[in-house]
């Protein structure tokens, strides 16, 4: 008998492991999203699993802004997809998640008042993007009318505790 | 992704026990019971999450504007029974300070007794 190594003792190839997604954007394809993201994310076993939690809110949330940057184009249909890209790197997983709506200035975004502030609660929307950079060790977004790129690295440790 | 929602009455709190994932798809369902409960005059809700595995910024923001409203109504909406990933979601976005927040249902005082 021959031992053949598996997958888990296999060197990583160079540029890491990549794990595409492509989905209608819409609602229900978010679900599968997080799925394939966590599934994705706990190939790697010194992935804690809390950041594995994490990073799969951080996309949902990523992916929730695509869906309505294409809702907000008009009634979506078929031709309206995301693409979600995970590179499972030796370090890290770095996941993108690319749209076709309208984009936006993440500049334009208000910062959130102090809790303590009432007209906090005035907020039902908005607190995605700060989730996001929350959640993650880099966020990156790169907008434009041909839609909006959002990039989400997570490292399997964690090297900065959000604030 | 599947949401239930289930109403008793218990200890003058209307308890509105919510089971499965809370986002964009079944976020709307939450906010609509919510604010019929709010509509019928069921002004205190307690909003019990231990089923709930997920939950987006789009379910707090429904848990917010719920509160808000029942706030303006002379209510209140207060949670309960988060799991260990939720009470982080409530403690990064410091959303823990503006709810009540109970460690179960037992844990919640009787209202208006």
């Amino acid at each position: 008998v021959v031992a053949d190594a598996g997958p888990a003792d296999d060197p990583l190839p160079p540029g890491g492991r990549v794990v595409e997604l492509e989905i209608p954007a819409r609602p229900d394809y978010l679900d599968v999203v997080r799925m394939v993201v966590a599934t994705a994310a706990s190939l790697e076993p010194s992935f804690a699993d809390d950041r594995i939690a994490d990073l799969r809110l951080a996309v949902s949330e990523a992916c929730t802004n695509a869906i309505e940057a294409h809702a907000d184009l008009g009634e979506p249909d078929d031709t309206d997809r995301i693409v979600i890209r995970c590179d499972l790197a030796d370090d890290r997983i770095e996941v993108e998640v690319v749209d076709r709506g309208g984009g936006f200035d993440p500049g334009d975004l208000d910062a959130l008042p102090a809790v303590e502030d009432p007209s906090r609660l005035d907020f039902e929307r908005g607190m995605g993007i700060g989730l996001m950079r929350t959640l993650t060790d880099e966020t990156e977004f790169s907008s434009s009318e041909e839609g909006t790129s959002v990039r989400l690295v997570v490292y399997h440790t964690r090297i900065a505790e959000g604030s | 992704v599947d949401l239930s929602l289930q109403v008793v009455e218990r200890d003058g709190w209307t308890v509105v026990l919510v089971g499965g994932d809370i986002d964009l798809t079944t976020a709307p369902t939450l906010r609509e019971r919510l604010l019929r409960l709010l509509a019928e005059g069921h002004r205190h809700l307690m909003v019990d999450l231990a089923g709930v595995g997920f939950c987006d910024s789009t379910g707090l923001g429904v848990l917010v504007g719920t509160a808000r409203r029942a706030r303006n109504e002379g209510g209140d909406v207060e949670l309960s029974d988060l799991t260990p990933g939720l009470q982080r979601i409530f403690q990064l976005t410091r959303l823990d300070q503006a709810f009540a927040i109970h460690a179960d249902l037992d844990a919640v005082p009787v209202r208006g007794g």
